[in-house]
């Protein structure tokens, strides 16, 4: 699984730091790292909640094409 | 949102967390498994009889605990995101009881080698090196990865 470049990207849209982010879904910032590093896949709840908060789609934040 | 992804219990850990912790607990499982294993061959094929079951119970319990929290430690499941800093506590203590243990063993071990040879109780003395070391060991653990976490954050 590669880097998650779109939902960092979202994340810096918002000017939000991994932490914040983190915070905000309710998980830790080293699961955050993770999900941005591709070494960590969410469940489709987690993705969800990013989703949410950063204001985008599932196919905006996690669809490969 | 923030409340629909966390449960109502004190350490409320994230599902990657979960997912590594489930990981630690089996590695836990294999390696108590595995030391039944080398005591028992120790004991019954070595000779070696200084093994009593005090100490298996020691070397059991201690090494599989080692074994979870350094796995939980060094893959970021030691603390939730909404931990409160006992975990940090509870290591900081294990720390400085590791370190006293292994002190007191060593003076110890001095007493133990002016003893005649029918009254030395060696069990004893290993239950408590192999204390003191998985104390140190997961305090040692912490700290290394704590450290790596601040230099990331400061980066």
């Amino acid at each position: 699984m590669g880097k998650n470049l779109k939902l960092k990207a979202a994340r810096a849209l918002k000017d939000m730091s991994q932490k914040q982010l983190a915070d905000a879904v309710g998980i830790s910032r080293q699961t955050m790292n993770a999900i941005e590093s591709g070494d960590y896949n969410p469940t489709i709840k987690l993705c969800r909640a990013i989703c949410k908060a950063l204001d985008q789609t599932l196919d905006e934040l996690f669809w490969e094409e | 949102m923030k409340e629909s992804l966390r449960k109502d219990t004190k350490q409320d850990f994230d599902e990657r967390q979960l997912l590594e912790r489930g990981k630690a607990f089996r590695n836990a499982f294999y390696t108590a498994l595995f030391d039944v294993l080398i005591l028992y061959a120790l004991n019954e094929f070595a000779g070696l009889k200084f093994i009593d079951p005090e100490f298996i119970c020691y070397f059991l319990i201690w090494t599989s605990v080692a074994v979870f929290l350094h796995t939980a430690i060094w893959y970021d499941a030691f603390e939730a995101p909404n931990d409160t800093g006992e975990g940090r506590m509870v290591v900081i203590i294990w720390g400085v009881c590791g370190a006293f243990l292994l002190l007191s063993t060593v003076l110890r071990t001095a007493a133990y080698l002016g003893l005649p040879k029918e009254e030395r109780d060696i069990g004893n003395l290993l239950n408590t090196v192999v204390t003191a070391l998985c104390m140190l060991s997961i305090f040692i653990t912490y700290a290394l990865k704590r450290r790596r976490r601040q230099r990331y954050e400061e980066e």
